[in-house]
């Protein structure tokens, strides 16, 4: 991995075609393996996603960060990166809509076809105090654990499989399935105390 | 998914809400993941860590995204001649 990426990303600024070759040759194949591991559902679209990423890179991103790491960058390349496959799955939603409402403007009987999710529930006050409840609660039980194990719980939550989170954390695979296993009963103990 | 599993994953949805500004950024958040701060700046981002769910996600999705550029695969020929070709184009 590039470790000085401020000093390519001020050559590309200064014109230097090698540097950006060197930058979206490293970059676009950690966009790929980011977009499937995280946004498998849109596999058709990911070189279309990557490339309006670099777009976006090439035309103003890389003049726009502000950090002077791999690790900020990297945390800012994943935001586009991020933010362009979102982008990608609201306009298939739209699509998709807009195909259905066709249909459903077709239908004879006039009755309503689809039950269309409201797009702001997450953001309703109640969910969000009871996320908020949620998380303290799991803050508070994690905090019985040492660092290591409540790691394995979060990647674990963030849907990794136990032999990416022994790569990851460099611990065995045995230990992954036990620590989280452990994590997950206590969890469940106090949840159903709290009832 | 159980039940218990749903809801965490669910409440996650509003996870910025925990950042405070005692909070850990980026550098010093990839640093400890790869152990290149000096001892004691170590043991200190540790136990804020240690007891910061949100700088707990920060380190974990550092440590992810550090692993896939680890494991960062090629992209296909004709997409990387687009990306070369990219740069051409721009705006100067």
């Amino acid at each position: 991995m590039i470790e000085n990426v401020n000093l390519i990303i001020q050559r590309c600024l200064a014109g230097d075609e090698e540097a950006w070759n060197t930058f979206h040759r490293e970059y676009s194949g950690i966009a790929l393996a980011f977009l499937r591991w995280k946004f498998p559902s849109t596999a058709d679209d990911h070189d279309d996603i990557i490339q309006r990423a670099f777009t976006n890179l090439v035309s103003s991103g890389l003049r726009n960060f502000k950090g002077t790491t791999k690790y900020e960058f990297l945390t800012y390349f994943k935001t586009i990166v991020k933010n362009e496959a979102l982008r990608c799955i609201e306009d298939q939603k739209r699509r998709r809509a807009g195909s259905l409402h066709n249909e459903q403007s077709e239908s004879e009987d006039g009755s309503p076809m689809l039950d269309i999710p409201d797009p702001d529930a997450g953001a309703r006050p109640d969910r969000r105090a009871e996320a908020r409840e949620m998380l303290t609660f799991l803050s508070k039980t994690l905090k019985e654990y040492t660092l290591i194990d409540q790691e394995v719980y979060l990647l674990k939550l963030r849907g990794r499989m136990d032999k990416e989170i022994s790569a990851i954390l460099d611990i065995p695979m045995g230990t992954v399935a036990v620590k989280y296993a452990r994590i997950k009963s206590r969890l469940r103990e106090k949840y159903d105390g709290l009832s | 998914m159980d039940e218990l599993k749903a809801k965490i994953s669910d409440a996650f949805n509003n996870f910025d809400d925990l950042k405070t500004p005692a909070c850990l950024d980026a550098k010093t958040v990839g640093m400890f993941a790869e152990q290149k701060l000096a001892d004691k700046d170590m043991a200190k981002a540790e136990a804020h860590i240690q007891s910061c769910l949100y700088c707990l996600g920060q380190l974990t999705e550092m440590k992810e995204l550090l692993y896939l550029a680890s494991e960062a695969e090629y992209v296909s020929t004709d997409l990387e001649k687009k990306l070369t070709s990219l740069f051409s184009k721009r705006d100067k």
